[in-house]
């Protein structure tokens, strides 16, 4: 709130006073009062009154700075400034203020019951994932004790099922205020095994197969999280499989990579030698909901998986990309920054 | 043979559980009631436990230290809680291994195997397979018939215990794969049928002609 603007608002109280001042004048000068006396008069008013507004302008403005500055540090969460900001001492101020505070409160109450809200669902939603388990757990067992064709076809629903059970489990955890997942020291080699075990039948079924290379090198990531993302990625190898019918593969290897001036990242790929993705595709298989030319051929995906990959791998700080060649397949590569400091 | 106690709540899970430990050379008990856990799980003095983390009641990783306390038994933890802390403190109570649900066959055929294994030595988890005059010792990773005998490699021997485990039925391929898979033998369709003919020329060494047979376009067969 600069003085200028301050002056323009206030535009029709200084008009009716200068109006009165000029009145007074007139009806001294008629009344044959000295012109000296006239020009005293009318200045005293109208440096009291110009130092009477400056002086509301100061004590004003320290109150709209602070609240603007608050604000502004606050950023999305502005809504808090009432919390902060001292109660103002001039009558206006005082009704902005109480004003600003109850829907400020509103505000606060809303978005802690949709906080609440939120997290009960999310338990829910473990809940389930837990309970469903049982079941396909159970219904797993009697398919594998009784091996047949109908039975082998019924297990690799049963597969389908846990995978979009264990979809919606992370869908859940990775787009959750809460920081819930654990960032430790794991050998690559390791979540990559865990992975392929985990989704060994579908790979199998599909005839996709993995060639591990170098594997040895350790990252940071939550194992389990970083399991399911791989899980994702090797169901994608086994889904949009090469088309001739021969065997297919998946390599797998991680490399070190300096990215700048000694500053070194661990590049996990993962190559299929499936159908590939569409150039035009490339960059947004990752986005939510996109399914692209493959997931309309194939009209089997939900445009998720890659989705939940690249949600999980940014909350663990690890970026991932994919590099295609339509007919000959794509990688899909994770980076995950080194996070020792080097001395 | 190797006694197997399942402790499950989930009625269905438990009787699949003992028919497939069964069906893998194994005798598997089941207790029926839920009332003192330990005990009961004490008195049966198995050579493993299959313990379910969600009893009706009670809690699993009390029964997991109560039992610790008591005896030296091999403890493998199944449950569907599926976080590590669940898992640090479950093995911190004494349990030997964790395998999440819903977990597969070969998976958790091989967690047992391994635990087995660790507690009391290589011979222990292994057992001796006879079937049709030919003794495949999975020990010492040897096939033995008519007096003669031979070495098999860990993928030939693997793919055979599971062919015998299963005289009589056809395994598909695609089971024999998953198997080995569940081990880390991430083979390829085209390296299975390389194990296969070099197992069955292994079998021929010691006298042994179409003990494997193959079925076309089903998997392979031991009568």
């Amino acid at each position: 709130m600069g003085l200028a603007a301050y002056l323009a608002d206030r535009v029709v109280p200084v008009f009716v006073g200068a109006l009165a001042l000029a009145f007074v004048a007139l009806v001294m000068s008629v009344y044959g009062v000295e012109g000296a006396v006239v020009a005293f008069v009318c200045g005293v008013l109208a440096l009291a009154a110009l130092l009477a507004l400056v002086l509301d302008w100061l004590h004003r403005r320290s109150f709209y700075r602070q609240l603007v500055d608050t604000i502004d540090a606050l950023g999305d969460r502005g809504f808090l400034s009432t919390e902060l900001v001292e109660r103002p001492r001039f009558l206006e101020g005082e009704l902005f203020f109480d004003a600003l505070d109850r829907e400020s409160k509103a505000m606060r109450d809303h978005v802690s019951a949709a906080r609440r809200e939120r997290r009960e669902y999310r338990e829910y939603v473990e809940t389930w994932v837990h309970e469903i388990k049982t079941p396909i757990a159970a219904a797993h067992l009697v398919a594998r004790n009784n091996p047949s064709p109908e039975m082998d076809a019924v297990d690799a629903e049963l597969d389908a099922i846990e995978g979009y059970v264990e979809q919606a489990l992370y869908y859940s955890r990775g787009t959750s205020l809460d920081r819930d997942f654990q960032i430790r020291e794991v050998v690559l080699a390791d979540v990559v095994r865990d992975a392929l075990r985990h989704k060994a039948r579908t790979l199998i079924g599909a005839r996709v197969a993995p060639v591990l290379g170098e594997l040895d090198a350790v990252v940071h990531a939550d194992p389990k999280w970083l399991s399911f993302v791989l899980g994702q990625v090797l169901v994608n190898a086994a889904k949009y499989r090469r088309e001739d019918g021969e065997q297919g593969h998946v390599r797998i290897w991680a490399e070190r990579r300096e990215t700048g001036l000694d500053s070194w990242v661990t590049l996990l790929a993962l190559a299929d030698d499936g159908i590939g993705v569409p150039a035009a595709d490339v960059g947004r298989v990752f986005d939510k909901g996109f399914t692209g030319e493959n997931g309309r051929r194939f009209a089997r995906s939900t445009g998720m998986g890659l989705y939940l990959v690249r949600e999980l791998c940014e909350k663990m700080g690890v970026s991932v990309w994919m590099e295609s060649e339509e007919g000959a397949g794509a990688t899909v590569f994770l980076s995950f920054p080194d996070m020792v400091e080097r001395a | 043979m190797r006694r197997l106690l399942v402790v499950e709540d989930d009625r269905r899970i438990r009787d699949e559980l003992c028919v497939l430990l069964a069906r893998n050379g194994y005798e598997a008990l089941a207790l029926e009631t839920f009332d003192d856990v330990a005990t009961q799980i004490v008195d049966a003095a198995p050579d493993l436990v299959l313990l379910d983390l969600n009893l009706p009641g009670v809690d699993g990783q009390y029964v997991c230290r109560e039992v610790r306390r008591r005896s030296e038994v091999p403890i493998v933890v199944v449950t569907s809680r599926d976080n590590d802390m669940d898992e640090l403190l479950t093995l911190s109570l004494g349990a030997d291994d964790f395998v999440p649900k819903p977990y597969n066959d070969q998976v958790l055929l091989a967690h047992v195997a391994t635990v087995l294994k660790r507690s009391y030595g290589e011979s222990a988890a292994a057992a001796e397979i006879s079937h049709g005059g030919v003794t495949l010792d999975t020990a010492r990773c040897r096939v033995t018939a008519g007096g003669r005998t031979a070495e098999l490699t860990k993928n030939e021997l693997r793919i055979l215990a599971l062919l015998m485990r299963n005289a009589g039925a056809v395994v598909s391929r695609q089971r024999i794969q998953e198997e080995l898979w569940a081990s880390d033998e991430f083979v390829d369709d085209n390296t299975l049928t390389v194990n296969v003919s070099h197992l069955r020329s292994t079998l021929a060494k010691i006298g042994v002609e179409d003990f494997v047979r193959t079925k076309r376009g089903m998997g392979y067969l031991v009568e």
